[in-house]
């Protein structure tokens, strides 16, 4: 088993073994030399002596040349080669998240800091070594070789373009990747170093795999400290998820929450552009603590695909301060109101605000029984109809029938007029209506199933549905089968107002007419939420858009398929490959997806939560619990090499050689001390004071 | 008479401690003149030796009347001769005279201050003696001196000698045997470092020669208590030659040795018949004089 050896340029000191040998040849008997009388009496004496004095004295020479000799292996740091090849192999881990982006001292982010760390280890790279980099974020704009057969050069030079994500770091998997490529390397001695924050969004939960925890590599996490901000520090967050298709002109409104992470209240200044380069901007004050919601308008008149970018600026935090949301617009969108608008009372109104679709994008379409056939083939919105007007004809109700388990959303509301006679229903709808109820003094209404999804957009700070007191002055009882999910009701009549799924479609049924002489409930403010809602809020279109946070995981329709990404605004990206192999976004933009025939749009923000200065401190880390591992402080680049080499799973030899060495030394100062050696009278009388010092023979002194 | 210069081997102070001690032969000496010393020659001094029957050509004053009174016989009354004796200093100058670690001076200077003391000793009461020098034989010989006014040469001329070279003391002895032709006092000033056997033969060869052999065996302390410690490379001060040894594991083994060696030596002198002293350097040179002094 060959050794290895951390610092060999101790190996210079090696013909220092010789010294005891030089001494005793040239050093010691010059001083020793007596004249004597006669020789006469000495050769009387066993000349064994002298042979046995000889030996003595060899073997304490050896002894001393073997400590000497052991004092260097040891300094030489030997690491016990248990395989077949030799070297360390150092994978470091760099934390290129966004919190990685703050600055960590003397103006450096802790980024920088880090990569001229990683660049400390790479450089103090040994003969037999191998050391490769690899990133915690994946970053395909880094371009960073991670094998560890990676070019150096272009290695050195992508850490040197390297710039943090704006993203949080997927740390398990991060991990478990470095110890896969650690896995491989061919050094049977192996390093782990990972140069992080320990954001506690990151490191505070998951756990590393037990198979992981298997593998014998050293792992030792180098902590970058976080000094807390000193003025604002403010995040950008807006919503997740999949988009909902709007239509076309529809103003739409994006909430974007500010949050201020910092000491003190700061002013931002909120920008947006948009694909039709529209473009605001204004002043935002953040104060510490509770976020500040802003609204966002934006409207599109083309169909399809739209994007805008949200940023702040001027307050002291970085990559944390952008949005990309992505829109997706369809063709105004069309409600068929049967028999005219006029028996509906308010709900034309609340379906198109503004008389046409300039506001909602939902145009009100007038119809007739006879006409509806036709009409639903242009597959609208929504069709209303009244319970007095329900036709009864057979192809009318297989065609409305159809066009709701198809995926439309129908209508039933009573009709304005009071004295109209209600026709029966057929059976498919399980819902009937009864006779006309009056309540001069109003009947207090109130909302059912407060997490409806009806109710989104009307839940105060609490949650609950915000729609004020509501009166029912006149309803019909509303009779509905076990589907029926009732959502309005009143105090003394029942549900007046509930929503049934049929297939993909959805059907609601009102016991009351949207007039005020019905209810109150015209009146209220939230009436065209509920109603707008009720079209387009909670319908499951799948549209090709998404909204991701940056460095979150993509998932593909096909794992077997070419995918090509390609940035639309943001980060600069072109990437072709299967979907196994795409590294993720890291950064804020809006990606155009193209997998086959698909197309899909991305758009990416930071993450919010990353702002928040919540570290874990040094110690142990709960996520690598079960792991041996160690923390240790990085404050500058060269404490780096402070824990090179360590005591790597027991191969080090520097313990035990330095063992030995004190056995001989102790060997050797009792062997010399035992047979007369000078060498210990001298050390003992150079510790003694020297009243107490031994006597010399009386007639010794040298004349 | 008395020495008014202060010589290097012989302070003023050290001769006038000297001349109050008295050195006498062990065994009767053979001299020119009348001295200290017992002679083996009959003579007159006032030690009875022996009666003798009268013969012709004695003389007449030397028979004992009163013996004549009681026996009828002419016994003629024969005394001690008393005489001066003729002395030879021997200094070891080889190489490991040099050595010094615990004592005041090197074995060498403390070999040459005995000397100069038993010099100036034998001179002032009336004897003759002469000092050599050697190494690996004898190197330099002074002619005999009877008197301060002839010793102070010599003592000057000490000074100028230097320890260097090999020694070889049986070698040296012989030598010193074949050269002394008169009964005499030797003093034998030296380290003994050498094998016993060797040592043995030179001193059994003086002693043959009826000398009178006194042994002074000149030690500096560090040589037996060898008060190293640690790892040394000796050299050895006469050879050059080369030795790594551990002080504090063969410390034991090297004073047995050592002593073992000394007490050789001490034997080997009781079984001559010589006179034998171990000396420190750290011993004052007027007590290792006294010592054979007292001896007499």
């Amino acid at each position: 088993m060959p050794l290895l050896f951390s610092f060999p340029s101790v190996a210079w000191l090696l013909p220092a073994i010789a010294l005891p040998v030089i001494f005793h040849l040239f050093f010691r008997l010059r001083r020793q030399v007596k004249p004597f009388p006669s020789l006469l009496f000495f050769k009387r004496i066993d000349p064994r002596l002298s042979a046995k004095r000889k030996i003595h004295e060899w073997l304490v020479l050896l002894l001393r040349c073997l400590f000497i000799a052991l004092l260097l292996l040891a300094l030489l740091r030997p690491l016990l080669d248990v395989g077949l090849g030799g070297g360390v192999a150092r994978l470091v881990l760099i934390d290129n998240s966004a919190s990685m982006a703050a600055p960590a001292r003397e103006g450096l982010s802790k980024l920088t800091l880090a990569v001229r760390a990683a660049e400390k280890l790479v450089a103090s790279t040994k003969t037999g070594d191998s050391v490769a980099v690899q990133l915690m974020v994946s970053d395909p704009q880094a371009a960073l070789p991670s094998g560890f057969d990676a070019d150096p050069v272009a290695r050195h030079d992508a850490l040197e373009k390297l710039t943090p994500t704006e993203g949080s770091a997927p740390v398990v998997k991060a991990l478990r990747r470095a110890l896969a490529t650690l896995d491989a390397a061919r050094q049977p001695v192996r390093e782990l170093h990972v140069i992080t924050d320990l954001h506690r969004l990151d490191w505070g939960a998951g756990a590393l795999e037990a198979q992981a925890a298997g593998l014998h590599a050293r792992i030792v996490v180098h902590r970058l400290a976080s000094p807390p901000p000193t003025g604002g520090w403010i995040a950008l967050d807006v919503g997740q998820g999949s988009v909902r298709g709007l239509p076309a002109g529809r103003v739409s409104v994006a909430k974007v929450a500010l949050r201020n992470f910092g000491g003190t209240t700061g002013t931002v200044k909120l920008n947006t552009t948009d694909d039709g380069g529209r473009s605001t901007s204004r002043d935002v004050p953040v104060a510490v603590g509770a976020p500040v919601v802003a609204p966002l308008t934006f409207s599109f008149t083309g169909k399809g695909f739209h994007w805008a970018r949200v940023w702040i600026e001027g307050d002291a935090a970085v990559a944390i301060d952008r949005a990309d949301i992505g829109f997706w617009c369809t063709d105004p969108q069309k409600v068929l109101f049967v028999g005219g608008a006029g028996p509906f009372a308010a709900l034309p109104f609340a379906v198109a605000p503004g008389g046409d679709a300039g506001l909602s994008g939902i145009e009100v379409v007038e119809t007739t029984a006879d006409g509806l056939a036709a009409a639903l083939g242009e597959k609208p919105l929504a069709v209303a109809l009244t319970w007095e007007d329900w036709p009864q004809d057979a192809a009318f109700g297989r065609a409305v029938e159809n066009y709701v388990r198809g995926g439309g959303t129908l209508w039933i509301v009573p009709g304005i007029n009071p004295i109209g006679v209600v026709l029966s229903p057929p059976e498919w709808l399980a819902a009937s209506v009864g006779a006309l109820r009056e309540s001069p003094q109003g009947e207090d209404m109130f909302v059912l199933q407060a997490d409806d999804p009806l109710w989104r957009e009307l839940r105060d700070a609490d949650g609950k549905p915000k729609l004020g007191k509501l009166k029912l002055f006149r309803g019909r009882s509303l009779q509905t089968g076990p589907d029926w999910q009732p959502l309005l009701a009143s105090a003394g009549g029942g549900p007046v107002l509930a929503r049934r799924t049929l297939e993909q479609g959805r059907i609601f049924a009102s016991g009351v007419a949207f007039a005020p002489r019905w209810s109150s409930l015209p009146f209220k403010p939230g009436f065209v939420v509920m109603i707008q809602s009720a079209l387009l809020g909670d319908r499951s279109v799948v549209t090709p858009v998404r909204l991701v946070a940056a460095g979150e995981e993509l998932r593909f329709d096909s794992a077997g398929q070419t995918v090509q990404v390609r940035s639309l605004a943001g980060s600069a990206l072109t990437w072709e490959g299967l979907p196994k192999d795409f590294p993720g976004l890291a950064r804020t933009g809006v990606y155009e997806v193209r997998q086959h025939d698909e197309v899909g749009w991305v758009a990416v923000q930071t993450v919010a939560a990353k702002a928040e200065q919540v570290f874990l401190p040094s110690g142990p880390v709960p996520l690598l619990n079960g792991v041996r591992h160690q923390v240790v402080d990085l404050v500058r680049e060269e404490d780096m090499l402070r824990t090179l080499p360590g005591p790597g799973e027991g191969s080090s030899l520097y313990g035990p050689l330095l063992a030995l060495a004190l056995m001989i030394l102790l060997a050797e100062t009792w062997l010399a001390n035992e047979r007369g050696s000078t060498f210990a009278q001298k050390l003992v009388d150079a510790l003694t004071p020297a009243v107490l010092r031994r006597k010399p023979a009386a007639g010794h002194a040298k004349r | 008479m008395a020495s008014v210069r202060n010589f290097k081997y012989l302070p003023a102070r050290v001769a006038d401690q000297v001349r109050g001690l008295g050195l006498t032969a062990r065994r009767p000496m053979q001299g020119n003149l009348q001295g200290l010393h017992r002679s083996p020659d009959f003579g007159a001094s006032v030690e009875f030796a022996e009666y003798r029957e009268y013969q012709a050509g004695d003389a007449p004053n030397l028979m004992d009347w009163s013996v004549f009174a009681k026996t009828d016989r002419y016994m003629i009354r024969r005394f001690q001769d008393e005489t001066n004796l003729r002395a030879c200093v021997l200094v070891d100058a080889s190489g490991s005279l040099g050595y010094r670690q615990t004592g005041p001076c090197t074995k060498f200077e403390y070999a040459c201050s005995l000397a100069a003391g038993f010099m100036h000793l034998l001179v002032t009461q009336g004897d003759a003696v002469q000092l050599a020098f050697f190494d690996e034989k004898l190197t330099q010989r002074f002619a005999p001196v009877a008197s301060a006014e002839t010793l102070n040469p010599i003592l000057l001329e000490m000074e100028s000698v230097e320890p260097a070279g090999r020694g070889d003391i049986g070698q040296s002895l012989h030598e010193a045997a074949e050269l002394l032709k008169q009964r005499s006092m030797v003093i034998l000033i030296s380290d003994l470092l050498q094998p016993t056997a060797q040592l043995a033969l030179g001193i059994q060869h003086l002693q043959q020669r009826r000398h009178d052999v006194t042994v002074f065996h000149v030690l500096d302390g560090a040589e037996i208590a060898l008060p190293l410690h640690g790892l040394v490379e000796l050299r050895d001060l006469e050879t050059g030659e080369k030795l790594l040894v551990e002080a504090d594991e063969i410390r034991s083994d090297y004073t047995r040795a050592a002593q073992g060696h000394l007490d050789e030596v001490g034997r080997i002198c009781s079984a001559c018949g010589a006179a034998y002293f171990t000396i420190d350097t750290r011993t004052p040179m007027i007590e290792a004089l006294a010592k054979r002094a007292g001896q007499g």
